[in-house]
């Protein structure tokens, strides 16, 4: 094994030889015993992986959190799979009818003439009917 | 029966609606999926919400596990950082450790060896902070589970060549800026 694999191993696989592919870890012990620079890399790659294993333990979770997940359960899980709760989804779809259902409403009202449009201006309308030659206007009672 | 057979009775269990197997689960678990949502997400507060939702996913999908295929924890911390990240994109917060300043002395005897303990622990936190997020999935995932490499690269869906690549930078960095101070 060359020094350049050996390192690229520590840096790929970590400094626990066991986890490293079989037929190489029996090359890296062969090339340990003959090189001190690559006892030396061992050991800094070691120096690291045990600084962070130390400092990234896992801490344990607070009674708090576990009485919170412990009553997370409310519904039997195929129930809970099945309704998901009010998600985006129900939401938009909500959304959607609402908008649908008020659509259908203006355009009721608004051919049977329960509620007057919108009238222009008269300035308006005597413009339209300059340019276009036709009267924007209803006629006055 | 192995780890994987007792988690995979269990999560059968689970999905007949068996709340003693999802205590089980819990206690299984809670800890690492906890470790690994606190270094993705910097921030206690996200990492409990994160974990409560990783936990109710277990319950509401426990039905849909099918055993064999893969395994649990490595399905499960999948789930957590497909939640983080998530959780990352909609707040970004960041958090940041106390200067030592603020930090009140200790008047016990084993004060000093506690002190250089503490800031110990914190620059490595700082180091792993400003890991780039993928890199700071990777070593979580390496040192706070204890994963290896395969179940690590299949919990962050990419390939163990990727997750490899992501190691070394960041085992690089880290160790440029943890193992120069020492």
């Amino acid at each position: 094994m060359t020094p350049d694999r050996f390192e690229e191993l520590l840096e790929t696989k970590g400094a626990d030889l066991a986890t490293w592919p079989k037929d190489e870890r029996r090359a890296a012990e062969r090339l340990l015993a003959d090189s001190a620079e690559a006892r030396a890399a061992l050991a800094q790659a070691r120096t690291l992986d045990d600084l962070l294993a130390g400092a990234l333990a896992p801490e344990a979770a607070g009674p708090e959190l576990r009485d919170a997940i412990l009553a997370l359960p409310v519904a039997h899980p195929r129930e809970a799979a099945r309704r998901p709760g009010f998600g985006f989804r129900a939401f938009w779809q909500a959304g959607l009818g609402m908008a649908l259902a008020a659509g259908l409403a203006g355009f009721a009202l608004g051919i049977t003439g329960l509620v007057e449009g919108p009238r222009p201006p008269p300035e308006e309308a005597d413009i339209a009917g300059l340019v276009y030659g036709i009267s924007v206007q209803e006629p006055r009672p | 029966m192995g780890e994987d057979g007792d988690d995979d009775r269990l999560v059968a269990r689970i999905a007949d609606g068996d709340r003693r197997a999802f205590a089980e689960v819990m206690e299984r678990h809670l800890d690492r999926v906890l470790g690994l949502a606190r270094r993705v997400l910097q921030s206690e507060a996200d990492a409990e919400e994160v974990t409560q939702e990783v936990f109710l996913t277990v319950w509401q999908k426990a039905e849909a596990w099918r055993p064999g295929r893969a395994r649990f924890s490595t399905w499960l911390y999948r789930v957590t950082l497909n939640r983080c990240l998530n959780r990352k994109s909609r707040v970004q917060q960041r958090y940041l450790p106390l200067a030592p300043e603020f930090d009140p002395p200790d008047p016990a005897p084993a004060a000093e060896a506690r002190l250089l303990a503490r800031e110990r622990q914190s620059r490595v936190e700082a180091a792993i902070a400003d890991l780039p997020v993928k890199q700071r999935m990777a070593v979580s995932l390496t040192y706070v589970t204890g994963v290896g490499n395969a179940e690590a690269a299949a919990a962050m869906e990419i390939s163990v060549k990727a997750l490899e690549a992501l190691l070394v930078r960041a085992r690089r960095s880290l160790r440029q800026r943890l193992l120069a101070e020492e």
